[in-house]
């Protein structure tokens, strides 16, 4: 019997090892794919298989990430358009997930309201982009809205799409126990839809980057995307790379943290 | 006075083109303390029925009047507790917090609100489990658990929607036995929806058995009292619980095949 335990217990230690295992071997090919690319990269500039005009290198890439480290103006630039996304962010989803629950109210504005949601979520909102600078003035409230406008329709409609996915009998359940509406959506639709709305927020990580990158195109001083067009226009390919670097960077972050507040808000 | 009153209820869908008759002039009345178990073929507006007792949908005409009330929209909804197919316990929510929608709805959960509510999770044989999630139960303990929702808030009228008919044949006889037990101890009413003839043998007083396009009454049985007396385990082999079969089983045949 004892033995029988033994065994057990031994079968179990060379499972959770096999795991490791295979952790280890995953963690050691993405490592090895980052500094394969990154080297490749490095000697092609090196030897002039590629333009390194065009194509920089990631020395090159390196030293001017200390220089703007040390003169600081990497700061500036970061901190500009972190704000700028994550507000945009914020604004595109609340603002998403509010008109969803308007729509999820009243069934009479959502069927009015539908042909025109087509149409804004058909249609380019950076296109918007020349309007709304003129409505809102060429500063970072523009932006804001831009990286705002991307993700508030496609938000809408997916999430006031979950709002109706639930199945009814809950809804039956708590109005036998005597539950207005406005209970019904606070207990049962609006956490029902919690997975429904993490996924967008992932969705909106990315789509309001590419807003407010576009808005910085158009009309700024500061920010990430202001160094991709001016690094475009004094013909300094290191800056365009550089800065795409960091956007890359910070956006997987922010995915990160997404990722993190799922985990929280959805038991497993 | 009965408790329930059901009067002349008929109910129509309407689509674009038609209309269907779901329901065609029921009365029936339910006194307190009484079983009474509504049996028919599927599409025969079951269903319907309930949801125009519990005040869900208002019938097309007549009325229900529960404990002397026939306006039935305003907020009498608490008087009913309702149980489905399926537990639907909230799957992001603890047993406890189920247990605790009714009076957190209804404005009067408190401490000794907390109280009860273990108490009758104990009272449905679930000690212990206030802080897991319907997902670490099992579909009777599920069901135990939707039912102690149910009773906490007090309700003068059961409504049971085929409740045990996605439960595994051992947990369902188990379950019917307990309910069975606790609404006789509680002297609670209670309506039940099936469409399987010994269930509803076995647990009611009276058998309403309804025809299909439009539902009508076709027959009420009332079951004799050496059946409603036993716990429907024992009522199973008891010898006129055969006899009672064979009866509904030939009407309920002579509807499907009319």
């Amino acid at each position: 019997m004892k033995q029988v335990e033994a065994t057990n217990m031994e079968l179990h230690q060379a499972y959770v090892k096999k795991l490791k295992t295979e952790q280890r071997w995953i963690r050691f090919w993405q490592a090895a794919i980052f500094v394969f690319f990154f080297s490749l990269w490095e000697a092609a500039s090196q030897f002039q298989w590629i333009d390194p005009l065009l194509f920089s290198s990631p020395s090159k890439i390196y030293n001017l990430f200390i220089a703007k480290i040390s003169d600081g103006s990497l700061w500036v630039h970061l901190n500009v358009t972190l704000f700028e996304t994550i507000a945009g962010f914020i604004i595109g989803t609340i603002a998403g997930i509010l008109l969803a629950a308007v729509l999820w109210w009243s069934n009479r504005f959502s069927k009015i309201i539908d042909p025109y949601l087509v149409i804004l979520n058909a249609m380019p909102k950076v296109a918007l982009g020349p309007i709304i600078i003129v409505a809102l003035g060429p500063g970072y409230i523009s932006i804001i809205a831009m990286g705002a406008i991307i993700s508030i329709i496609i938000t809408t409609l997916v999430v006031y799409n979950a709002f109706q996915e639930i199945d009814s009998n809950y809804i039956k359940v708590l109005q036998s126990l005597g539950a207005s509406k406005r209970v019904c959506f606070k207990e049962a639709i609006f956490p029902a839809s919690f997975p429904t709305m993490i996924s967008s927020l992932k969705v909106n990580v990315g789509l309001s980057w590419v807003g407010v990158i576009v808005g910085e195109f158009l009309v700024s001083k500061q920010g990430l995307g202001y160094l991709i067009i001016y690094g475009f226009q004094v013909f300094d390919f290191t800056l365009v790379l550089f800065a795409l670097l960091i956007i890359a960077f910070f956006a997987a972050i922010m995915y990160q943290l997404v990722e993190k507040l799922e985990k929280k808000l959805i038991r497993q | 006075m009965p408790l329930l009153t059901v009067n002349q209820v008929s109910h129509h869908y309407y689509s674009k083109t038609d209309y269907t008759k779901a329901l065609e002039n029921i009365s029936f009345t339910l006194d307190q303390g009484e079983f009474i178990s509504i049996l028919g073929p599927s599409g025969c507006g079951k269903t319907t029925l309930l949801s125009i007792v519990a005040g869900l949908i208002s019938p097309t005409r007549g009325e229900t009047i529960l404990d002397g009330d026939s306006d039935r929209k305003a907020g009498n909804k608490a008087h009913m507790g309702y149980m489905l197919q399926q537990d639907y316990l909230f799957p992001w929510k603890t047993i406890k917090e189920n247990v605790l929608l009714g009076p957190k709805i209804n404005k009067k959960h408190d401490a000794s609100m907390d109280q009860r509510a273990k108490k009758m999770l104990e009272e449905v044989g679930l000690q212990d489990i206030g802080d897991s999630y319907p997902d670490e139960l099992s579909g009777g303990m599920r069901q135990r658990a939707a039912l102690a929702r149910t009773l906490i808030t007090e309700p003068k009228l059961l409504l049971l929607d085929e409740p045990f008919s996605a439960l595994d044949f051992q947990t369902k006889l188990r379950l019917e036995d307990f309910v069975s037990q606790l609404l006789k101890q509680y002297n609670k009413a209670a309506l039940l929806v099936t469409h399987d003839i010994s269930e509803a043998i076995v647990m009611s007083d009276r058998i309403l058995l309804l025809k299909p396009r439009p539902g009508e009454i076709q027959e009420i049985f009332k079951m004799p009292g050496e059946l409603r007396n036993l716990p429907p385990f024992q009522a199973r082999q008891h010898p006129s619980f055969q006899e009672i079969f064979d009866e509904v089983w030939k009407e309920m045949s002579a509807l499907e095949t009319s």
